[in-house]
């Protein structure tokens, strides 16, 4: 498949190759794509819900009225002025654990995202671009991966490691790497039938080179749309495992392990388990809101009628 | 159709071989000596020869390739190794536990389904009105709120409002039939919540791509009532698209029960597993895990065939 011209040909064919490339890919304006975005509510909703809470994370130490770790006597305290949503059984401040929470949700969500995009979009790219025996082995491990329920899968990585950032991370990237290899895989499967990977190929680009500059812009649209979807899931895997003490450990806030203590206290308190199901709810329903509207935008055949 | 069944059936093996690779990569990967952490409690810590005999007896003094061929043939005779904690077989504790998940994951499914497609065809039928965008933004809504803090509350509004709620116990369907399945109805019911955005979202994109074709058109014209084109004819052609949801969504109602059963406190595998994960009793964690993923993969063959023989397009 790689062409067999000389490696000379191909690197002044370089400069013929971008701009007959990277056409596709910037057809699209991005200004147009943000006013498309705009006009619709549910997104904007969606952005601004997701804003928020990464807002909050970032600005944790500097929003945060108290210490996120620091116990007081006045235990159970109702929302007040002095602490907006009250206190725990450690007379710790509700909202500034809930902010910190906020951290530890958005580093997971986030990181791991980015490594299951890495290694999964890496896999797809793979895969699709040369077909054949790589795509067989590839998908072969893909399916091995796709063969356990998310949360199991997760649930079986923290278990053998431990529960700790950065084992939730590797625990929800490979729960998520067979997601990405197989979006990648399909969509580079059809870009790799255009007229100009042909070209780029027959301008003597190397097969690492039509990869990154023809096939992966043109594939960036779907994993953009996946990543968006997947963050939302991924908080809601983070909180899943810190609710059944395996993610982030105590007395650290996380979100998901501030509902699983309140199921002691909640009757006397029933505010402590609302408030940090609430965030997870905001959060995720911001990351979805604005996800359904960038897939209507960038990439409309995914499945309008949603 | 013989031959797809075969197909696919012979797909399984590599993808169950590549999952027994991994599970037992995993308990190989457990940092810190098994030994250690199994002896960690008991008097005989320390004991050399205590430590050596433990060591033959679950073959880690031979090499990792070894062991692992003696673990499958072990899996393949359906001996999945003997719990650390209890001493008795894995395979035994995890068939005692699973009536319970099979009647929390039937009835959740069949509520998801009795509600998900009446709504979701509601939502078609209405499309752009009030009632249609309640339905949406209610289905968005309810695939961001996590299951586990509907239950949650669930447990806690029980206990508020109704002091003697039938909740947190558990009786088996063999001892008392009526008993079991009040108290097994509300988890299933907020189990079902984890797959019903789906397939009311499955459900109407489905029905509406099918009310554009020409068949519906056709039937239209010859004059039947529009509710017959709708519940004769859209509605079953579009039940196969909520079917493969289904399929996918058997993954997400898995991991749901692990936590259900946490929380409602019922003796699943869920709660078996996640007991033995905080006692660290690797062969039940590894047991567990591999039954699940093979319960899964089986299941998606299981939908996937269906598929097929409701629809010959798909068997090539």
């Amino acid at each position: 498949m790689p062409p067999s011209t000389p490696v000379s040909v191909a690197e002044p064919a370089a400069a013929v190759t971008v701009p007959g490339v990277e056409v596709p890919a910037t057809s699209r304006p991005e200004r147009h794509l943000w006013r498309q975005l705009w006009r619709r509510k549910t997104a904007v909703l969606g952005l601004f819900l997701a804003a928020v809470v990464l807002g909050g994370a970032v600005l944790a130490p500097w929003l945060a009225p108290e210490d996120a770790l620091a116990m007081s006597p006045r235990r159970f305290a109702a929302p007040s002025a002095s602490a907006w949503l009250g206190t725990d059984q450690f007379g710790r401040d509700l909202l500034s654990r809930l902010l910190y929470g906020a951290r530890v949700s958005m580093v997971v969500a986030f990181a791991a995202v980015g490594v299951a995009m890495l290694i999964g979009g890496t896999i797809g790219l793979c895969a699709g671009y040369f077909g054949g025996r790589v795509d067989l082995v590839l998908m072969r491990g893909v399916d091995v991966l796709m063969a356990f329920p998310t949360l199991l899968l997760a649930l079986a990585v923290v278990a053998t490691f431990g529960g700790s950032t950065r084992n939730l991370v590797l625990a929800v990237s490979l729960a998520y790497i067979p997601i990405f290899s197989r979006v990648v895989r399909g969509s580079a499967l059809s870009v790799k039938q255009n007229d100009f990977v042909e070209a780029s190929r027959a301008l003597g680009a190397r097969d690492a080179r039509i990869m990154f500059r023809a096939v992966l812009p043109n594939v960036l649209a779907p994993i953009i749309v996946q990543a968006t979807f997947n963050l939302s899931t991924a908080i809601m895997i983070e909180a899943a495992l810190s609710f059944l003490g395996l993610g982030v450990q105590p007395p650290a806030p996380s979100w998901g392990g501030m509902l699983s203590e309140a199921r002691s206290f909640m009757e006397l308190d029933p505010w402590l388990a609302l408030a940090p199901g609430g965030a997870i709810t905001l959060a995720v329903l911001g990351f979805n809101l604005f996800g359904d509207g960038l897939r209507d935008v960038l990439d409309p055949r995914l499945g309008g009628q949603g | 159709m013989r031959r797809y069944i075969a197909v696919r059936l012979a797909s399984l093996i590599p993808i169950l071989f590549g999952v027994s690779i991994l599970v037992f990569a995993m308990q190989a990967l457990v940092p810190g000596d098994i030994v250690d952490i199994m002896m960690g409690g008991d008097q005989a810590f320390g004991d050399k020869n205590a430590e050596a005999r433990m060591r033959r007896q679950l073959n880690l003094d031979r090499p990792v390739p070894e062991r692992y061929v003696l673990w499958l043939g072990g899996m393949l005779r359906g001996d999945l190794g003997t719990s650390f904690v209890s001493g008795k077989p894995v395979l035994g504790e995890i068939l005692r536990r699973l009536p319970v998940n099979l009647e929390l994951a039937t009835l959740a499914i069949a509520m998801a389904l009795c509600l998900g497609i009446p709504i979701g065809t509601l939502s078609a039928v209405r499309r752009d009105t009030w009632t249609d965008a309640g339905i949406r933004f209610g289905s968005v809504l309810g695939y961001s709120v996590p299951n586990f803090w509907v239950a949650t509350l669930t447990v806690l509004a029980g206990s508020l409002l109704w002091p003697g709620m039938p909740i947190l116990q558990y009786v088996p369907f063999t001892e008392n039939p009526v008993r079991n399945l009040t108290l097994v109805l509300i988890p299933s019911f907020v189990l079902s919540l984890t797959v019903l955005p789906l397939i009311v979202r499955m459900t109407r994109a489905s029905v509406l791509e099918n009310l554009r074709l020409d068949y519906v058109r056709t039937a239209r014209s010859k004059g039947l009532p529009e509710r017959r084109v709708v519940y004769r004819h859209v509605l079953a052609n579009s039940l196969i698209a909520v079917l493969n949801v289904t399929g996918v969504q058997i993954g997400v109602l898995i991991g749901g029960l692990v936590l259900t059963e946490e929380i409602f406190i019922l003796p699943g595998i869920g709660r078996l597993l996640l007991e033995s994960i905080q006692k660290r009793d690797f062969p039940v964690i590894t047991g567990a895990t591999l039954f699940l993923a093979t319960v899964f993969v089986t299941m998606n063959l299981v939908v996937d065939l269906l598929h097929a023989a409701l629809d010959p397009r798909v068997r090539r």
